[in-house]
């Protein structure tokens, strides 16, 4: 069994409204995706994307409305509760807040030295010890009476990782690991998540609403996937999502990404409106019925055919997009400040 | 209109908790350059929205202002009453702060938020006047006079950072300061308001000192930047050349931690360690215990900031002075 | 490591309180009384006799509060008091605390029917209002053995501290850090008492000291009414035979007898009030107004 997860055409619709007026909301639409051993993915969508409603399904801390869910192979609603427990161990969710994700009363120690006994390891502190240097956070002996207070957000979500670790999981989804890490801190996270993948040869899902950090994840050998609306719109090898986007909302990320280099920012933001329309500042989940393209109402190249359903279709090798315009977009040059400005892929 | 000139000058801000004072400002000493944009960058707890809130006089209870001065048009802005201040605010220096959205009132229409700003500042005017002025302002900023009779929460967040922007141009003042205006946002409001923020610069000259966390938005705007670590100013010097060469071995570990498009992402790398307390921070350079090129000096003595050439300033040994 | 690690858990939620001025005043305060009622029985005799000639003595050297009626130290009989006093009062707040916490805990864990069939209960021994409750009880029940009148007591006082112990279990029971423990199959023995609990503790703690407050006015009110079985050692009772038996308050030279038996149960109300603001301050520092 070399798939992890499965997830097949999964919806979570969530309700509200009081007794007279029901509002539905569709959090995630359709969405199907295989997450294999080993393999590194990035999931990149803005708030509301249903991004973390994905990872959440994912890890089994929401049941899907439509469609079925398996991991390893075995439909995760048929399982009973024991299995459902032993399999869950096997993947890891990483909160996105390391704030609220370790107790504030449980040291250093007990945070890994609570499951690892849980699972009947022998040499605990020889364990706790190993994760600890393995999530970079040494000299180990020294942190074992700290709190989470005393750490920095970065050391807290490695921190969180190396508790993820102590189940000996297979995959690990680690949510916005790095949006409430100082910038000077988040590539050690980065780092430490990569090094699973790559050195331990652990599957690692990275959520983020950041595309550059994304791309940084997912580069040399990492699937790139883009959210709105609950759906996946595009997906594909990250270098060809990200050299050669097709959908246009995956183009207005990478035009609307911060670049630092001043005598391009001019250039960066009339490329953007190309790819703005009027609408582009509004809020999500605007207009559009139930089963059109989410992003119909901020598109600026909408058309009548977008109010019919859309699906991903495979545009270039192993590369999907799900919209039914792309011949009508304009021609797609990397722009100038990448510095890997070239068509060809990069790998 | 055209921008004035701020000159901070060892700046010293404390505040005072329980566990002892926090030394959240010590010696801080940078330049807003008149009609400038100027990025004052820096992580959490760096101190960066310490300095502004000194410099706009809107510091918590607790703080307490130990020393230095903030120069502008001919006044130390420490040192004037409230009511002397009153005349700068709005009308010379406008502060659009951190999380500014939340600063709406939720019970006053946007058109009324423009009306008690002006007669706070200027006495009431005939309300067709104000209409005609609100509109204006609020198309300089993208948005339709309609959105003058909405309530705030009718509003999303990119249409409310501009209302406080067209707010803080009410009285074309010399001087806004802005907080993280953008860091709320999503990437492509982000991007719409930094564009809205250099077209009213290029429009009105203003001074802008935009504070930051996010070094490519500072990287996008800024004519100059400056960069805080713990509490200290520790380089300050023009755009380009701080990206080209950054001297401060703090600002170094910093521009190589950005992942960016703009970036070759296979050298980036995290500064190793972590920020210190400011409760006690660590003796002379507060830096030192990250510091690749820390040396004995450095561990006992907090450096001057020092002359660099060509308009650069740096807080380190490394470059020069005496102990 | 473990040991220590328990230890430190308990000094880590202590030492809030001892940092807390009001807390401090407090437990001093109390411990003074703590002491009347341990070490005082031993040191201070209790003469009980009736010797008119002596009746109505001001306080003096002698008779640190005055006589009484029988021409008896009130001081000494207040000593004597003491333990019964306090005893019944811990008593209740025990009782009260521990079936508050029980509910508490399990309607804020488990959530669902069982939650919302427990809050109800909550809700109704909250509305109906105790005092008046607890009299009618009590004559009813005529003479009742002082631990079961204690557990009667108790029925009315843990609904309030329910409520608060509940909504603190509830403001963790969802934490990321509680969802981290159930994706690694912590188990509910481990993430209830060590995840949950010690985020709830100090709450059980300040309803308990709350408990004590709202329990010594009930029993000293009670017995100040004589719903309680007759004691002569419980200040309730001291109060009762000063003001209904003997008239005390309507003689000027006399109106030290009530005063001090008075002065006592408001000065050990003081230190416990204090105490428990000290406590919830402490535990809570949004309630600290100088930070």
């Amino acid at each position: 069994m070399s798939e992890i997860v499965k997830l097949e055409n999964v919806s979570k619709v969530f309700r509200r409204g009081g007794i007279l007026r029901k509002e539905s909301v569709w959090a995630v639409k359709n969405a199907s995706l295989t997450i294999a051993l080993g393999s590194r993915i990035a999931v990149v969508g803005e708030s509301g994307s249903g991004k973390t409603t994905l990872a959440r399904i994912i890890t089994g801390f929401e049941k899907p409305s439509e469609g079925y869910v398996y991991w390893f192979g075995k439909r995760v609603d048929e399982l009973p509760k024991k299995d459902f427990e032993k399999l869950r161990e096997k993947i890891q969710y990483v909160h996105q807040d390391p704030y609220t994700s370790l107790n504030p009363v449980r040291t250093v120690y007990d945070t890994l030295a609570d499951p690892l006994r849980k699972h009947g390891v022998d040499n605990v502190e020889e364990k706790v010890k190993e994760l600890l240097r393995l999530v970079k956070i040494t000299p180990p002996e020294y942190f074992f009476n700290k709190f989470p207070y005393h750490l920095s957000g970065g050391m807290r979500q490695r921190l969180a990782v190396a508790r993820a670790l102590t189940a000996s999981p297979q995959l690990i989804v680690a949510d916005e690991p790095i949006s409430m890490v100082d910038m000077s801190l988040r590539v050690s996270v980065l780092d430490v998540l990569l090094g699973l993948n790559r050195e331990v040869g652990l599957a690692v899902m990275m959520i983020s609403h950041d595309i550059a950090a994304a791309y940084y994840f997912a580069r040399e050998g990492g699937l790139l996937y883009v959210m709105y609306g609950g759906r996946i719109i595009e997906c594909g090898p990250s270098e060809k999502v990200v050299s050669n986007p097709f959908h246009p909302y995956t183009r207005l990320l990478l035009l609307a990404t911060p670049q630092h280099k001043r005598s391009f920012f001019q250039e960066r933001i009339s490329m953007m409106a190309r790819y703005a329309s009027a609408k582009s500042g509004a809020a999500l989940g605007a207009g559009g019925g139930v089963d059109a393209c989410p992003y119909v109402a901020r598109c600026p190249f909408a058309a009548p055919e977008c109010e019919s359903p859309i699906e991903l279709k495979e545009i270039e090798a192993g590369h999907y997009v799900a919209c039914k315009r792309v011949d009508a977009l304009p021609e797609w040059t990397p722009p100038p400040w990448y510095w890997f400005a070239s068509k060809r892929d990069v790998a | 209109m055209s921008g004035a000139e701020v000159i901070v000058r060892d700046l010293n801000v404390v505040y005072l908790v329980r566990e002892g004072t926090i030394k959240a400002a010590s010696n801080v000493t940078l330049r807003v350059e008149p009609g400038s944009v100027t990025a004052l960058v820096g992580e959490s707890g760096s101190g960066k929205s310490t300095v502004v809130e000194a410099v706009t006089r809107t510091l918590p209870s607790n703080a307490k202002v130990l020393g230095g001065s903030v120069l502008f048009k001919g006044a130390d802005l420490l040192k004037l009453s409230e009511e002397e201040y009153r005349q700068f605010r709005w009308r010379e220096i406008s502060y659009v702060p951190q999380a500014a959205q939340n600063s709406l009132n939720p019970l006053q229409t946007v058109f009324e938020h423009f009306a008690e700003t002006h007669a706070d500042v200027a006495g009431p005017i005939p309300r067709s006047e104000l209409y005609e002025m609100a509109a204006k302002l609020l198309e300089s900023v993208g948005l339709d006079a309609g959105v003058l009779r909405a309530y705030p929460h009718q509003l999303s967040g990119g249409m409310k950072q501009r209302i406080l922007i067209a707010l803080s141009f009410l009285f074309k003042p010399s001087l806004v300061v802005m907080d993280e205006p953008v860091s709320a946002l999503d990437v492509v409001n982000q991007s719409l308001i930094l564009g809205l923020i250099s077209d009213l610069h290029r429009r009105y000259g203003t001074s802008i000192l935009l504070v930051t966390h996010d070094l490519p938005v500072a990287g996008e705007l800024a004519d100059r930047i400056a960069v805080m670590y713990a509490g200290h100013l520790i380089e300050m010097g023009s755009n380009e050349e701080f990206f080209e060469e950054p001297l401060h071995p703090y600002s170094n570990g910093l521009v190589r931690s950005m992942i960016a498009f703009s970036t070759e992402l296979s050298g980036v790398s995290s500064i190793p360690g972590e920020p210190p307390s400011l409760l006690n921070p660590p003796p002379g350079c507060r830096f030192h215990p990250r510091c690749p090129r820390a040396m004995d000096i450095c561990r006992e003595q907090e450096p001057p900031l020092l002359e660099a050439g060509g308009g650069r300033w740096v807080k380190c040994w490394l470059y020069g002075g005496k102990a | 490591m473990r040991a220590g690690g328990a230890l430190r858990t308990v000094w880590e939620l202590i030492r809030p309180i001892l940092k807390n001025r009001k807390s401090v005043c407090g437990i001093l305060g109390l411990l003074f009384f703590v002491g009347m009622a341990t070490v005082g029985p031993l040191i201070v005799p209790l003469q009980i006799g009736m010797e008119f000639s002596r009746r109505y003595l001001p306080p003096s050297l002698e008779h640190p509060l005055g006589t009484d009626y029988f021409g008896n130290d009130i001081f000494q009989q207040l000593i004597h008091g003491t333990p019964l006093t306090l005893g019944l009062a811990a008593a209740i707040a025990l009782f009260a605390t521990l079936i508050a916490t029980v509910v508490g805990v399990a309607s804020g864990y488990v959530g669902g029917g069982a939650g919302r069939a427990l809050d109800f209960l909550t809700n109704i021994f909250l509305t109906i209002p105790s005092f008046p409750a607890m009299l009618i009880l009590f004559v009813a029940l005529g003479e009742t053995h002082w631990l079961v009148a204690a557990a009667v007591m108790a029925l009315w006082m843990w609904a309030g501290a329910a409520k608060s112990i509940k909504a603190a279990v509830y403001r963790v029971r969802f934490a990321p850090f509680v969802e981290a423990a159930e994706n690694l199959n912590l188990g509910t023995p481990h993430i209830l008492f060590k995840e949950i609990m010690p985020h709830v503790v100090p709450y059980i703690f300040i309803n308990f000291v709350s408990s004590f407050r709202a329990a010594l006015e009930a029993s000293v009110g009670l017995m100040f009414l004589g719903a309680l079985k007759y004691n002569p050692l419980h200040w309730g009772v001291i109060l009762n035979l000063a003001i209904f038996q003997t008239g005390s308050i309507y003689i000027a030279r006399a109106i030290h007898y009530p005063l001090s038996i008075i002065a006592f149960v408001a000065l050990l109300l003081f230190f416990t009030t204090l105490l428990s603001y000290g406590v919830e301050e402490a535990f809570r520092p949004e309630l600290r107004g100088y930070e």
